[in-house]
């Protein structure tokens, strides 16, 4: 069984995803069976020829499967039941300030858990400390028109309860408030001072996680939003140029690791950038136990251990899409090892994997996504580096480091106009349709399977079978 | 001869994995969704107040059932052994929450309370020291109206808001409202609530069902916290 040697937490993330699909339909403890069940079918329904250990490992990864998804079913209960006090009377501090329609929705960490507050202006930053009165208010659930449901939103993001203010104190800071938010706001402040407005817009979506609203409308017209959101791309980035500084020790895995946390806790730990770290921290320890680590897999293990963080991720956009592209880009490279030329395609797969997500929640996803990433991601790669490396410069004084700054402020504007263009020559839309998700289902769990080496005639059938199961599910 | 075994064998190990995938695809068809084990009483009255919403654009208040077992939170103080906040069944009556709360103390002055008084989920209770100012001759004549949507309690002439931590109105009543059943007159005589404001929290109720927590009222447009306040300790809510 090729899938225990190659991705292991594929059957199990599988296996959680359809449980946690299905939670709130069917009673809750018939939950863990039904994960159970379907861990063991993905894991025999692989078999293409019997290994060594494979019955034992097919016990453990079954076993794991009925774990978690207690554990799951475990902790969702247990936040469902959550009495919120009348009233509260605390301290806390600003974790997120974030535009919210035509509000601002800033996130506050307390003893008593996390509260979200509407403001008209974003009047906290991050890292504030305050003083707190108020009354906890519970989240809306489902709404009526989009769907959308408030309580599963902020749960995902740690927060309890909604606030209505009697009283909000700043705690005056004399420079002695240091935290990751605090250190974030500064960073964020010293990059909109010391940098070009693109060039500053861009970096500080890619260090502190803020977006500005005129680039994200830009980059959702161009089919290239997951550029400003924290994800793999930007931790790569981030990654390599690390580990070149850092040299070849023993000391080298320990230092990326805690330099990859502490840039996922700058940039405000979403969930893309958390699935990313976690997935490129499980290739550093492979390394460090001198085993090659299998992307797919790693994949799976973060995504796995991020809903078992929080469950509630699985209903975040921004997990799944991660959690999808991510999934493609994996098995595209396990592929191109076995040298498969599918990473020449790998633009329209990952247009195609996250298509059913996007279109359901969105509307429609633009076609020109597809022509215009084949260029962003080398472009992005590159000037993203570069504009860090001289912002870096520029705050630390070097004379005449602004010029090459606004030779890139130049750059992102060409390309904004040649990304606007591209757009205007494909203008088309793609809208939700059934049988357009049905087919690029069955082209992602197709390419899932190839990943890790599934015979031809058990990958049909389970991309088919998958696809009609995700429908039945998600439908 | 090996290898066609393995051929079966790789067939007859797929094959059970499709079944598995069959039976965990039928656990979810055939078992019981939550929304069919939803109590019948909870149903029932969701449905009512669905028909309500849209049968009766007006502004009607309909019974709600309460068939659903309930628990009232009550609050004594004063003199007896262990002041604090009790949970007690439904239609509790004084002398079970003085027994709750461990007995009336030596101090305590029997007389000044009606011991069978009824109730009202929410309620705060005192029970005064002997020699304290004397109330009306029965200052626990509790009575709910009709069983049904408002809960009257009358309070005595002095000293009522130590004893009920409610507000008089003029005739010496207090109106503890149920929010999920009140009219939208009976919202109307609350502190700071006009008519449209008391249509505006029956259009809430009746589009988004029954109120949890008096808190979620400050999810009806026009009432903040500070305003809240002023009539929190008039209003119940009754599942």
């Amino acid at each position: 069984m090729f899938i225990l040697v190659r991705a292991p937490f594929l059957p199990i993330l599988a296996a959680l995803v359809s449980m946690l699909a299905v939670y709130g339909h069917v009673l809750d403890w018939a939950l863990p069976p039904f994960a159970t069940l379907v861990s063991l079918g993905v894991v025999l329904s692989s078999f293409c020829e019997s290994r060594r250990r494979q019955w034992g490992v097919t016990a453990l990864v079954t076993s794991l499967t009925l774990l978690f998804s207690l554990w799951i079913i475990f902790s969702l209960e247990k936040s469902e039941a959550d009495v919120l006090p009348p009233f509260i009377d605390t301290t806390g501090t600003v974790t997120d300030a974030r535009p919210w329609g035509r509000m601002y929705a800033i996130s506050i960490a307390t003893p008593l858990g996390g509260f979200v507050l509407r403001e008209p202006f974003a009047a906290l930053t991050d890292g504030a400390r305050v003083s707190l009165k108020g009354a906890p208010i519970p989240f809306k659930g489902e709404q009526p028109k989009s769907g959308f449901r408030e309580d599963r939103f902020w749960r995902a993001r740690g927060m309890r309860a909604n606030l209505k203010l009697t009283e909000v104190k700043i705690i005056p800071d004399n420079g002695e408030i240091l935290n990751i938010h605090n250190y974030r706001w500064r960073l964020y402040r010293l990059i909109s001072i010391y940098t070009p407005r693109l060039t500053g817009a861009y970096l500080n979506a890619t260090w502190t996680g803020k977006r500005d609203e005129r680039l994200n409308a830009s980059h959702r017209r161009w089919g290239t939003s997951h550029l400003l959101a924290i994800s793999g791309f930007h931790v790569g980035i981030v990654m390599c140029v690390l580990s070149y500084f850092v040299g070849h020790g023993k000391k080298r895995v320990p230092i990326l690791s805690l330099a990859l946390w502490l840039y996922v806790l700058l940039a405000g730990a979403s969930a893309s950038s958390l699935r990313a770290a976690l997935m490129i921290q499980t290739a550093l320890a492979g390394k460090l136990f001198g085993r090659r680590a299998s992307l797919v897999n790693s994949v799976c293990v973060a995504a796995v251990l991020l809903l078992l963080w929080s469950p509630f991720q699985f209903w975040d956009i921004g997990w799944r899409l991660s959690v999808l592209a991510a999934l493609t880009v994996a098995a595209v490279i396990e592929r191109s090892r076995a040298r498969d030329p599918l990473w020449l395609i790998l633009s329209p797969l990952i247009w195609a994997a996250t298509f059913p997500q996007v279109a359901k929640t969105f509307g429609s996803t633009p076609l020109a996504g597809i022509l215009i990433n084949f260029a962003a991601l080398p472009f992005f790669g590159f000037a993203l580096s570069f504009a860090s490396a001289l912002a870096a410069l520029r705050m630390i004084g070097l004379p005449f480091a602004d010029l090459p700054l606004y030779a890139l402020e130049g750059a992102f504007v060409l390309w904004g106009d040649l990304a606007d263009f591209a757009a205007g020559v494909i203008p088309w839309q793609a809208e939700w349709s059934e049988w357009g998700a049905y087919t690029c289902a069955v082209l992602f769990l197709g390419v899932i399977c190839r990943s890790v080496f599934i015979p031809w005639l058990n990958t049909i059938l389970l991309a088919t079978l998958g696809a009609v199961a995700a429908f039945a599910l998600f439908g | 001869m090996t290898e066609l075994k393995e051929k079966y064998k790789a067939a007859l190990i797929f094959a059970a994995g499709m079944a598995c995938f069959l039976v965990a695809g039928l656990m979810v068809r055939a078992l019981p969704r939550v929304a069919d084990t939803a109590p019948a009483a909870e149903i029932r009255a969701q449905t009512e107040i669905r028909a309500e919403a849209k049968a009766e654009p007006e502004i009607q208040t309909q019974e709600l059932p309460r068939e659903a077992p309930v628990e009232w939170f009550l609050y004594i103080t004063g003199h007896v052994r262990k002041p604090g906040v009790y949970k007690l069944p439904e239609n509790s009556r004084l002398f079970q929450l003085v027994e709750a709360a461990g007995g009336l103390t030596g101090f305590a002055d029997p007389d000044a309370v009606n011991l069978a008084a009824p109730l009202a989920d929410g309620v705060h209770v005192y029970v005064p020291r002997k020699g304290e100012k004397k109330e009306q001759e029965d200052p626990w004549a509790a009575q709910a109206q009709n069983g049904q949507t408002t809960i009257v309690i009358e309070a005595p002439s002095q000293s009522s808001s130590r004893n009920y931590n409610l507000q008089n109105n003029s005739q010496n009543k207090l109106n503890v409202v149920d929010v999920n059943r009140a009219t939208a007159e009976e919202l109307a005589s609350l502190k700071g609530i006009g008519p449209s404001l008391a249509k505006r929290i029956i259009d809430y109720r009746q589009s988004h069902g029954r109120f949890k927590r008096v808190e979620d009222l400050l999810n009806v447009t026009g009432i903040g916290v500070k305003k809240l306040e002023d009539f929190r300790n008039s209003v119940t809510i009754r599942p």
